[in-house]
């Protein structure tokens, strides 16, 4: 298939050019070349990941072989629906935080932080994209070393050190649970493969060319196996209790890069959860009590998470700590979700994701131009009521309740599954959440609306400054972006199915396997 | 063409928002401008559901008068006209949800008002700091917000998206067979229309939000919740256990109401406490019909909803009014607005008249068709015996409290002189005179409905020759009254 | 405008008002006795209810939370008694009716001692001429002997009591009264009429004994008039319960807001020290430990 190169491709694209910045940096080119070659590249990945996420949808599903060698032998990536559409909300990210971090980053560590960026989105589209174990480890140890890097970037405060140093030996820790869940798995199955490993759960005589049998009793390690990728990335996207770490990175890392983090490097613990309880041990395996006795356990966990996290958010005065606490929330909301078992539950989570990540990269973007602005020259401050109106429309999609915005979607798609599934509790536990989260957000509303105090002292209003066309630019798209994706969702039926069927495929292994397992 | 989004939705909208724009210059133009926008809205009253259509049309008169009041408020208050774009927003986001065809369009509107409602609740915390406004908004995001998003959710969820979408809101296809599904949605609805348990965010919410935002919150906002209760009749659920929950939270709401409104000495607090009362009867009405079939009680809960729009909205006007003129808000020492204002105390008077039964007030139609429903089926059940005696009770009560708040007006005391603030507050008066006026002229609108279109409101037709002499003399009172004002003003 | 005016113009507004009220719940009865239509009735005895009011904003009667406990109970159980005479059988409807009149006795000897003018005379003694018309719904099936003289007795008591405050107000309202009955054609017309008559004939003597009967007759109202003093205790308790309701409430929304308060504090602090100290340090060894338990287990099975 010549058109999957691109699959392929992607990865490699977004690790070479985190090289030639660095090579760039090294020879000490211009810091707007370097500016410019970084946004280049990243518009060439957000490109490629656009036709990818086109090609997909139209086909289904997509399988890509890494040197033409077939799985299991060989590392294959399979792009599912919800891999292309998370990876595009990832390169998007990119995108715009490289755009952003042009005037918001000090330009000694400017450089290394694109280095870093790359590093961090090869790592999560890899992730997003593999159809192997092993590669998923190590595509979550890229992300996780590029994340502890950042976090630091500012070198001289004691705290980022601080936040690095407990982020990164916590994260070491448990992503190498990940690693010892692969050795287990591969003295087990006998197999690397995601498909491989789905097909010997469901039926355990199967042989597979390359791999062969089962050895031994494999029951009591695939639980062993469950369980601990469950904590892995229960720790990787930050639910309670283990969340330790995020208020602490995002109270230092550099605005920019927590932008990455909400969008894409935190929802890989939600991707791996759906990965591993429906592809792999999926619905009818041989660990299936097992298994729904965890999905019990992760939503009264996710439960608890998600309303101790609202009630943070609640009383948060600060934009860092705010946007930590809410994504630790909407991640919980997401895990809810993904424990209910319906397909229109997992497609709401899909948005739910893409929203969060939405808003959040809004409300940083938007709250770091006010104030710049607020901080500038006289003739700026009228231009305030841009970034206001984006900080409004990100902190209202969070709340989710205006339907014009793509928030309420995702919610909606939850009580659903809820409903359908014969638990509307739950949609009382989601709406509980949203309530608090709602405090904190309607006190910055209130806390940044514009006083007419701020432009009247101002004599010469001469429009905008050259310094705020970028970040202007940004948040208008970001804006166009959310009301666009709400709108469409709001008014056309096919746009919310899309969604819908990404979380029936993802369901269905059975599909999975036998695509994979197919084709010459 | 009127069903279109267009015609219902844009050409409203586009008239406000051009005629707030204007405001900014001239205020003529600004106002003819927004009240057009309210008046387009009328096309929507030609429908075949009569809870509905009073329910816009009583909407868009307030919103006439209040669009015109809010102006003069505003600049009274704050010194600039913030508030008014706020204040039609949220009087256009109810209309919409009243005149809303399908599930989402009510969703959609619903939610944004509840937003709107918020904001203006915390208004005096966004404009001067005052942190008491933000506790009270706290409350009701909490424990009104929280808990109808929780119903609408689970009913959206339940009705699915495809017939959300298409399906005309009476016809919805909804099971809703599980009791704790029911529970849920009822006790959202219940937040809503503030009846026991989750009653206690309104008397604070109402009463430090600015007038006009009270006005609206209490005469229309609590009557969303209502209209919900009364959909919910049309789907099939377990109707027993809906009339029990609704009847027995709504007596005790309305016995709890009517009490605690006896003994308030702050105006608002009253008024908001009489709210809880009176919506809990409604309620209970609406429960009696869903227990009984009659249809007898939907035609007064109809006419009960109309007269208590109508008189809260003026009575926070004047309540308005107090504050503005005389910096005051505690009954012990006021007492005299009737020596500064007669026209005032007369249109509040006008009011609680109107509410408590002078023909040919809404009001009157209210109670007579209230409790000609509740005796003519007083021999099926004892409920019948103790919502008659429940409401007998509150019926009392409710003269206690409207006499205690007519002593705020009229008490042989001295104003204060040096506290009072007049000038452009004076202009309130006329609008509070027009909108207590409206109640009596609303049912000559109703009668001549009836005679046209609907088929309901059977009992009126044996009441037309008394309301047609009751008509005929009430324009002389009026004329009478009016010479007499006039005439001592003059002197 | 000094005060004296406005407080003419109030009044006069207030008198207004009143007189309109009479004068279409007159008419409205009036209608519905003569096309025997209930209706009729019940919208002129809830217009009726609305003159009290009127009559008590004129009055600021109920100014004491005392005097909340008679308005409640009396205009309640006149209300409630009402609509029960309506559809009840004969027996409870007599005993309603009966309420009814105790009830609006006691209620005029309260209010009644300021009557001054002829409008008052007519607005109170509404009352009783729906009283009159809800014994004309309580007769509509045929009565027995005993019914039949308790109504008269206790309908005299009341012409009487109330009539004869000032003889001169008696011939008026006679008159008036008289008027509107003769065109009605009911029984009431004939006991009027005889009693009227009777008492015409011989005036002096009617005076002395009316001005005796009304005595003895305040007495025992008086006395009855002591009856609401079990109510005022009643109600003043009531008062206080729902006032020390409001304060639990209040009380009990402050404590739960501390319980939070303290709760999230106490979050903030575990969380604190998760991060502060090696705590989760410890944690995570122990998870280790236990991971290479089991990977210990699995090799030696």
């Amino acid at each position: 298939m010549a058109m999957a190169i691109e699959v392929g491709v992607i990865s490699l694209l977004y690790l070479i050019s985190s090289v030639i910045i660095a090579l760039l940096h090294t020879i000490s080119v211009r810091e707007r070349l370097i500016d410019l070659i970084a946004a280049t590249l990243a518009l060439i990945g957000l490109l490629l990941n656009i036709k990818i996420f086109m090609y997909v949808n139209s086909i289904g599903l997509l399988v890509y072989r890494f040197g033409g060698f077939p799985p299991p032998l060989g590392v294959i990536y399979v792009v599912d629906g919800i891999s292309c559409i998370l990876a595009l909300l990832a390169s998007f990210a990119l995108l715009l935080s490289l755009l952003f971090s042009i005037q918001f980053i000090e330009p000694n560590v400017k450089a290394l932080y694109y280095v870093l960026a790359f590093l961090l989105t090869s790592g999560v589209v890899g992730s997003l994209f593999t159809g192997d174990i092993f590669n998923l480890y190590v595509s979550i140890e890229l992300v996780a070393i590029s994340s502890y890097a950042v976090t630091s970037i500012h070198k001289d405060n004691p705290k980022a050190i601080r936040a690095a140093i407990i982020y990164g030996i916590s994260g070491t820790i448990v992503t190498s649970f990940l690693l010892l869940v692969t050795f287990m798995v591969y003295g087990s199955y006998g197999t690397l493969n995601m498909a491989d490993i789905a097909l010997k759960a469901s039926n355990i005589e199967a042989e597979v060319v390359f791999s062969g049998n089962v050895y031994g009793d494999i029951v009591f390690i695939s639980k062993i196996v469950l369980a601990l990728a469950t904590w892995v990335f229960l720790f990787k996207s930050g639910i309670m209790p283990n969340h330790f770490w995020l208020p602490e990175v995002y109270k230092v890392a550099p605005l920019p890069a927590i932008a990455i983090f909400t969008a894409s490097a935190d929802i890989i613990g939600i991707y791996g959860l759906i990965r591993f309880y429906y592809t792999i041990f999926g619905i009818d395996t041989l660990v299936k009590d097992f298994r729904n006795t965890l999905l019990i356990l992760l939503m009264i966990i996710g439960g608890m998470s998600t309303i101790v996290s609202a009630a943070f958010v609640s009383r948060q005065n600060s934009i860092r700590k705010l946007v930590a606490y809410s994504s630790i929330s909407q991640f919980s909301l997401s895990l809810l979700g993904v424990t209910i078992g319906i397909g229109e539950a997992i497609g709401g989570v899909i948005l739910h994701l893409i929203s969060n990540g939405l808003g959040d990269m809004s409300i940083i973007f938007s709250a770091a131009t006010i104030k710049r602005v607020a901080r500038g020259k006289c003739s700026n401050r009228s231009m305030i009521i841009i970034p206001y109106i984006a900080l409004v429309i990100g902190l209202l999609n969070l709340f989710g309740i205006i339907p014009l915005l793509p928030g309420f979607w995702s919610k909606t798609y939850l009580a659903m599954g809820f409903v359908k599934a014969g638990f509307p509790q739950g949609t009382a536990i989601v709406l509980i959440s949203t309530g608090l989260c709602a405090l904190g957000y309607m006190r910055m509303i209130i806390r940044y609306l514009p006083r007419a105090s701020d432009s009247s002292v101002c004599i010469n209003n001469n429009g905008v400054s050259r310094e705020l066309v970028l970040p202007l630019t940004i948040l208008i798209i970001l804006v166009i972006v959310t009301i666009v994706l709400g709108i469409f969702l709001t008014a056309h039926n096919y746009v919310r199915d899309i969604f819908v069927s990404y979380g029936y495929m993802v369901m269905d292994s059975k599909r999975y396997i036998d695509i994979v397992f197919s084709d010459s | 063409m009127i069903d279109s989004i267009v015609m219902r939705f844009v050409v409203p909208m586009t008239l406000m928002l051009i005629g707030n724009l204007f405001m900014a210059r001239r205020i003529i133009y600004g106002s003819i401008l927004r009240i057009l926008s309210f008046l387009s809205l009328s096309i929507n009253l030609w429908r075949e559901d009569l809870f509905n259509s009073m329910l816009v049309a009583t909407s868009i008169v307030i919103g006439v008068v209040l669009a015109l009041y809010t102006t003069s408020y505003s600049r009274s208050k704050y010194g600039t006209l913030t508030l008014v774009p706020i204040i039609d927003l949220l009087l256009l986001s109810i209309l919409f949800t009243f005149i809303s065809r399908n599930l989402i369009e009510l969703v959609t509107f619903w939610l944004l008002g509840e937003l709107l409602g918020f904001l203006l609740i915390a208004y005096d915390y966004i404009y001067k700091g005052d942190t008491i406004s933000m506790a009270a908004a706290i409350k009701y995001l909490l424990f009104s917000m929280v808990p109808t998003d929780i119903s609408l959710f689970i009913l959206l969820a339940i009705t699915g998206l495809t017939e959300a979408f298409t399906t005309p809101l009476k016809s919805l296809s909804l099971f809703i067979t599980d009791p704790i599904v029911l529970i849920l949605i009822l006790f959202g609805f219940f937040a809503k229309a503030a009846i026991f348990p989750l009653h206690f965010w309104l008397p604070d919410a109402h009463s430090v939000a600015p007038s006009p935002a009270s006005a609206i919150l209490s005469g229309l906002m609590v009557k969303m919740g209502i209209y919900a209760l009364y959909m919910l009749s049309f789907y099939s659920i377990d109707r027993a256990l809906f009339s029990s929950i609704v009847l027995f939270s709504g007596l005790l709401t309305t016995l709890y109401g009517a009490m605690q409104a006896s003994l308030q000495r702050d105006i608002k607090r009253l008024l908001a406490y009489s709210t809880t009362s009176e919506t809990s009867i409604i309620a209970v009405l609406i429960a009696l019909y869903v227990m009984s079939g009659d249809i007898l009680f939907i035609e007064a809960s109809t006419l009960y909803t109309v007269a208590h729009a109508i008189y809260k909205v003026s009575m926070f006007m004047d309540s308005g009014f107090i504050e503005l003129v005389a910096h005051e808000r505690d009954i012990r020492r006021l007492g005299y607005i009737y020596r500064i204002s007669p026209t005032e105390s007369l249109a509040t008077l006008l009011s609680i008249m109107a509410v408590l039964g002078m023909p040919p007030s809404i009001g009157f139609l209210a109670k007579v068709f209230m409790f000609s429903a509740i005796s003519h089926n007083i021999t099926y059940s004892w409920i019948y015996v103790v919502v008659l005696v429940i409401a007998a009770v509150k019926v009392s009560l409710s003269i206690v409290y409207n006499i205690i708040y007519f002593k705020a007006h009229m008490d042989r005391r001295e104003p204060m002189m040096t506290r009072l603030g007049l000038g452009d507050a004076l202009q309130l008066q006329k609008y509070t005179l027009m909108i207590s006026i409206s109640s009596f002229i609303f049912t000559f609108t109703i009668y001549i409905l009836n005679c046209m279109r609907y088929t309901e409101l059977m009992l009126l037709r044996k009441l037309s020759y008394l309301l047609i002499i009751s008509m005929t003399m009430f324009v002389a009172l009026i004329y009478m009254l009016y010479n007499l004002i006039r005439h001592n003003i003059r002197s | 405008m000094s005060i004296n005016e406005h407080d003419k113009v109030m009044y006069s507004i207030i008198n207004y008002m009143k007189m309109y009220l009479v004068a279409v719940a007159l008419f409205a009865t009036t209608m519905g006795l003569l096309v025997r239509s209930y209706v009729a009735i019940e919208a002129g005895f809830k217009i009726s209810i609305v003159v009290l009011f009127t009559i008590a904003v004129e009055r600021m009667i109920y100014t004491h939370r005392v005097e909340i406990v008679s308005t409640v109970s009396i205009v309640s159980i006149a209300i409630t008694a009402f609509y029960f005479i309506q559809h009840a059988k004969d027996f409870i409807g007599l005993v309603a009716y009966v309420m009814l009149s105790i009830v609006f006795l006691i209620m005029n000897e309260k209010n009644g001692r300021k009557i001054n003018t002829l409008l008052d005379i007519v607005s109170l003694n509404i009352m009783l001429y729906y009283i009159a018309t809800s014994l004309f719904l309580v007769t509509r099936d045929s009565l027995t002997v005993l019914e039949t003289l308790t109504i008269i007795v206790i309908t005299t008591l009341f012409v009487v009591k109330t009539y004869c405050i000032k003889s001169k107000a008696f011939y008026k309202v006679h008159e008036l009264s008289r008027y509107l009955i003769r065109t009605l054609g009911t029984n009431i017309d004939k006991i009027f009429n005889t009693l009227s008559e009777k008492l015409l004939k011989n005036k002096q003597k009617t005076e002395a004994i009316s001005r005796r009967l009304s005595n003895s007759v305040t007495k025992v109202l008086q006395n009855l008039a002591h009856i609401d003093i079990p109510f005022i205790i009643i109600e003043l308790k009531t008062i206080e319960y729902m006032m020390t309701i409001s304060k639990k409430f209040l009380e009990f929304e402050k404590y739960i807001e501390n319980l939070l308060i303290k709760i999230f504090s106490a979050l903030e602090r575990i969380q604190h020290s998760m991060e502060h100290s090696f705590l989760f340090f410890v944690f995570l060894m122990s998870i280790l430990i236990l991971i290479s338990m089991i990977f210990y287990i699995l090799l030696h099975i």
